[in-house]
């Protein structure tokens, strides 16, 4: 899909002639406020947008781009619309994960839309989204999980910022292609491979005792492996030192390092 | 090194809350006790991500979970009583 089709489907939803919305896609992108693949409306005027997460890495969904729009001004959240030929399926979802505020698609693939009222500088909006994005991860799983292809449909978790109305801050578009799986990842974008280092994840493995493993063979050990070859902290414990304190889940172990 | 492919640290008791990831991989039996860590590491979510989920893990009975994929077996009769 090209800009000036996204253009045309976001022009239709508010009424607008295409040609302004055509206008203002372009020099929105121009100022490097906009992907090429999302846009987000709000009151008329294209907004910035950051993109998450595509859940296979580099595929996208064949039937393209969310459009997301801003209903006429209102107070509370706006009416998020998903332009683009991709039905809506359910508005404000609630799943294991939490509510999910709008779903698209169908059984070739879906888009998850998260929308959040923005203005967030790229930074402080990494560290506010870590939690969120992991529930939206959940309630995703488990709504494709009544789908036809179960979890192998193809989805895709976009994140839909939209502007206090009047709001002119700008932030990049950021765009994500890490699978799913990797999601609390810190940092996950491209270019911060020095900076992932130094800040890897805490990673605790309940698993049966790690003397009696046949190295070879046991996959856990590679995923404990890989893990520490990518920076992350690793923590070990057996499933028999797992218990539950004064609403705390707890574990008796110990800091791993493994080789081979 | 087979034998000698780990080393621990210091012994200690850690709030699992406070781990990024938390991977679910012990080996049957899933008796009771493998049950119970699935549904006490499920306290976590969705602060920590634990790998396998464990909603899936209790949800998927490796014996049963095939008949989902009709395609993919033969005719198949599950009862307890045999001779119908």
């Amino acid at each position: 899909m090209t800009v000036k089709d996204a253009a045309a489907h976001v022009a239709e939803a508010l009424s607008l002639p295409r040609r302004q919305v055509y206008q203002a896609a372009l020099s929105s992108m121009a100022r490097g406020g906009i992907s090429r693949t999302s846009l987000i409306l709000w009151e008329g005027k294209v907004r910035r947008e950051e993109e998450l997460r595509v859940m296979q890495a580099q595929r996208s969904i064949a039937a393209g781009p969310t459009i997301t729009r801003a209903s006429p001004p209102r107070r509370r959240w706006p009416t998020i619309s998903c332009a683009a030929g991709l039905p809506v399926r359910e508005r404000r979802w609630r799943g294991p994960g939490g509510e999910i505020d709008l779903i698209c698609g169908g059984a070739d693939g879906l888009v998850f839309v998260e929308v959040k009222k923005g203005a967030i500088m790229p930074g402080r909006w990494r560290a506010s989204r870590r939690g969120s994005s992991t529930g939206s991860a959940t309630s995703a799983e488990a709504y494709a999980a009544g789908m036809p292809r179960g979890s192998l449909t193809e989805m895709r978790i976009d994140l839909a910022l939209v502007d206090a109305p009047g709001g002119s801050r700008s932030s990049r578009t950021r765009r994500c292609t890490d699978p799913i799986v990797r999601f609390p990842r810190p940092a996950p974008c491209r270019g911060r491979r020095q900076r992932r280092a130094r800040m890897g994840l805490k990673v605790a493995i309940q698993m049966d005792p790690i003397g009696g493993i046949d190295i070879a063979a046991d996959s856990t050990f590679r995923i404990a492996e890989e893990a520490q070859e990518r920076g992350h902290g690793l923590f070990y414990y057996t499933p028999d030192r797992l218990s539950f304190r004064m609403g705390r889940i707890l574990a008796r172990g110990w800091p791993l390092t493994v080789r081979r | 090194v087979k034998g000698d492919h780990f080393t621990l640290g210091e012994e200690t008791e850690i709030d699992l809350a406070t781990q990024d990831v938390v991977w679910l991989r012990q080996d049957p039996p899933f008796d009771m006790g493998y049950i119970t860590t699935t549904h006490l590491l499920e306290h976590l979510m969705p602060g920590t991500l634990v790998v396998n989920d464990p909603f899936w893990v209790r949800n998927s009975p490796e014996k049963l979970l095939v008949l989902r994929f009709p395609d993919l077996i033969p005719d198949t009769l599950i009862a307890r009583d045999l001779p119908r």
